[in-house]
């Protein structure tokens, strides 16, 4: 028993040491001045998980190899026999675990990811005895499949973890095979409910906030690769919407800031970035040739997915407006009025203007963003504001006609007013 | 609650072991009772690193003439009906959208086609060995399917449009025994 675990039970006897007159009030008293506060409950170490989990990594991969050694001097029916071993072994762990040490993270993380990782690894090893040819993302989807109700069954995080990126990679390969590769959302939304739960009940944060960077990143790739048929048609439309999504819900949503973090940031900075996009004319011109409503009925499931999430924009840009978040308005804008630009095509609307109203954005979106970090003094948004403005400037200098000589004088005026600002602030800062 | 947790548990485990068992099953059938087909190899070779080493098998029957009039679209499933030449191997001699009623076949995947031919993925096109053991099979397997020689050739069973590798032979050996006597 360690000092401090000591010292909570010996808080916790002291009440009935002087109901039962053992000790007086005022030894109890000099006691817990003596000792100090009560040690606060200490969290469940998350070395003690990590550990756990890689442990089980190991564990898993050692078996692997050691089956692999002696692979040829085996018989096809002693192969066969040895390819359940690690799903066998990953059972039984996980079996166990659930049964004697449910309470304890630790065991229900390791055993879950040792059992997921197993599964993989039967298969591998059935497909090798056999000589099967390659269907990797049916391999990989299958795979999958099998491991995610680990998720719910032993409350474990880390086969989510490992689950977002096995589908987007399933997504991925699908693409290039034609497979229907929408059904990745379905995919996607399966540990979501685990999820939301643990970011409700702000219990292990650092686990929420890992699986918030993870999922947030595998839809951003899943969604170009979900649509990959009608990718020309539809990227800029999409991506805006997705990241005006992100952006806007979770800066209405209350969750722990670590949990909105990887979507604020993938937000804005996607958005930035596809805007930047739009400042060039090239762009445009191939909107021109693949006219939003040129796909037609075969692109429904792209269409429905698009207003989803456009809807879904839109419905969280009014509460913004409602509640006068005039930054994240500004962002929650962007996919609407690309949108109406490119319904109404060159025709209607010529590419110059679309490429003076992209630039004036932009110019709007980073001055905001400047003015809002110069109000609060908050050096990172002061930075972000001067980096969207630089950017935009950069990318109109690289695609201008000017001279190199001026171009490179513009650039150090630009690196020079970034640093004077933040040494302003800076000397802001240390004065106040 | 917790007895039913626990059904969905043991629910799972029999669906993970169900995967590769049936994937198992299905292959020993074919093994077991399949009909012995040899097929001629061509030389090629990639490497997949996720799934153990492998040789990759090129295999000269999975070039099929283009049947007049028959429509095809990327990954498309289709039968292969099989024949044996004078020299006793195995090549497709048509192509059929349905199973065959009648004679061996092969299911398999169109990979590539033009108006004279059609590449298929057949159901079998690696080989997968030890780590050491692949690149001296790999070696051995291209020195001998030149163009010039081709003695390599694998044995196949084939059993309801199912085909299950048996067998890399060189020189008529199997392939563990012709490095072994390549060795001694």
């Amino acid at each position: 028993m360690s000092k401090r675990d000591g010292i909570t039970w010996l808080y916790r006897e002291l009440p009935e040491l002087v109901r039962s007159r053992v000790l007086d009030e005022t030894t109890a008293e000099r006691l817990r001045e003596h000792y100090g506060p009560a040690p606060r409950q200490r969290r469940k170490s998350l070395g003690v998980v990590i550990c756990a989990a890689l442990g089980a990594l190991l564990v898993g991969l050692g078996i692997i190899l050691l089956l692999a050694h002696n692979w040829t001097e085996l018989s096809r029916p002693q192969r066969t026999l040895l390819s359940f071993a690690p799903l066998l072994l990953g059972q039984a762990v996980a079996g166990w675990s659930w049964l004697k040490r449910r309470s304890s993270i630790a065991w229900c993380e390791g055993a879950a990811t040792f059992l997921l990782l197993a599964v993989g690894a039967s298969i591998a090893l059935v497909g090798q005895t056999y000589h099967i040819s390659g269907d990797l993302p049916r391999f990989v989807l299958v795979w999958m499949l099998l491991g995610v109700p680990l998720v719910y069954l032993l409350r474990a995080a880390l086969p989510a973890l490992l689950y977002w990126p096995g589908v987007t990679w399933w997504c991925v390969l699908g693409a290039f095979d034609r497979l229907p590769v929408m059904f990745f959302w379905l995919l996607a939304a399966l540990p979501l409910p685990f999820w939301w739960q643990l970011v409700r009940s702000g219990q292990r944060r650092l686990v929420a906030a890992w699986m918030a960077w993870m999922l947030s990143l595998c839809l951003a790739v899943g969604l170009g690769f979900s649509c990959y048929s009608f990718f020309e048609d539809f990227w800029a439309p999409l991506y805006l919407s997705l990241f005006a999504v992100y952006f806007l819900l979770f800066g209405q949503l209350s969750v722990p800031s670590a949990v909105g973090r990887p979507f604020r940031l993938l937000g804005s900075w996607g958005t930035v970035a596809l805007l930047l996009l739009l400042t060039l004319k090239d762009v445009w011109r191939s909107f021109a040739f693949n006219p939003l409503l040129g796909p037609g009925r075969e692109a429904w499931p792209q269409y429905l997915l698009l207003a989803v999430l456009l809807l879904a924009a839109i419905g969280l840009l009014t509460r913004a407006l409602a509640s006068r978040q005039w930054m994240d308005t500004l962002f929650g804008l962007a996919p609407p009025l690309v949108i109406l630009q490119l319904l109404a095509g060159p025709q209607r609307l010529a590419t110059g203007i679309s490429l003076i109203l992209a630039n004036l954005y932009l110019l709007f979106l980073g001055g905001l963003v400047l003015r809002d970090g110069l109000q609060s003094g908050g050096l990172p948004r002061i930075n972000a504001g001067l980096g969207i403005l630089s950017a935009l400037i950069a990318v109109r200098f690289f695609d201008s006609q000017l001279p190199f000589t001026v171009r490179g004088v513009l650039f150090i005026l630009i690196g020079l007013a970034f640093l004077g600002v933040n040494l302003l602030v800076k000397r802001r800062e240390v004065s106040v | 609650m917790s007895r039913l947790l626990g059904l969905a548990l043991a629910i799972l485990f029999l669906l993970q072991l169900a995967v590769p068992a049936s994937m198992i099953a299905g292959r020993e059938m074919t093994l077991r009772h399949g009909k012995q087909y040899r097929f001629r190899t061509a030389p090629v070779d990639p490497y997949d690193p996720f799934r153990g080493r492998y040789v990759s098998l090129n295999l000269v029957a999975s070039r099929v003439a283009h049947p007049e009039g028959m429509e095809l679209a990327r990954r498309q499933r289709v039968y292969a009906l099989l024949a044996v030449d004078e020299e006793g191997f195995a090549y497709c001699r048509d192509l059929a959208v349905d199973p065959p009623t009648t004679g061996d076949y092969l299911a398999a995947r169109v990979s590539w086609w033009n108006k004279k031919h059609v590449d298929l993925k057949l159901p079998f096109d690696r080989y997968y060995a030890e780590e050491d053991m692949a690149p001296e099979i790999e070696r051995a397997y291209r020195s001998h399917s030149r163009r010039d020689k081709q003695e390599a050739y694998i044995t196949v069973r084939v059993r309801k449009g199912n085909g299950v590798l048996e067998e890399l032979y060189i020189e008529d050996l199997p392939v563990s025994e012709y490095l072994r006597r390549q060795a001694g």
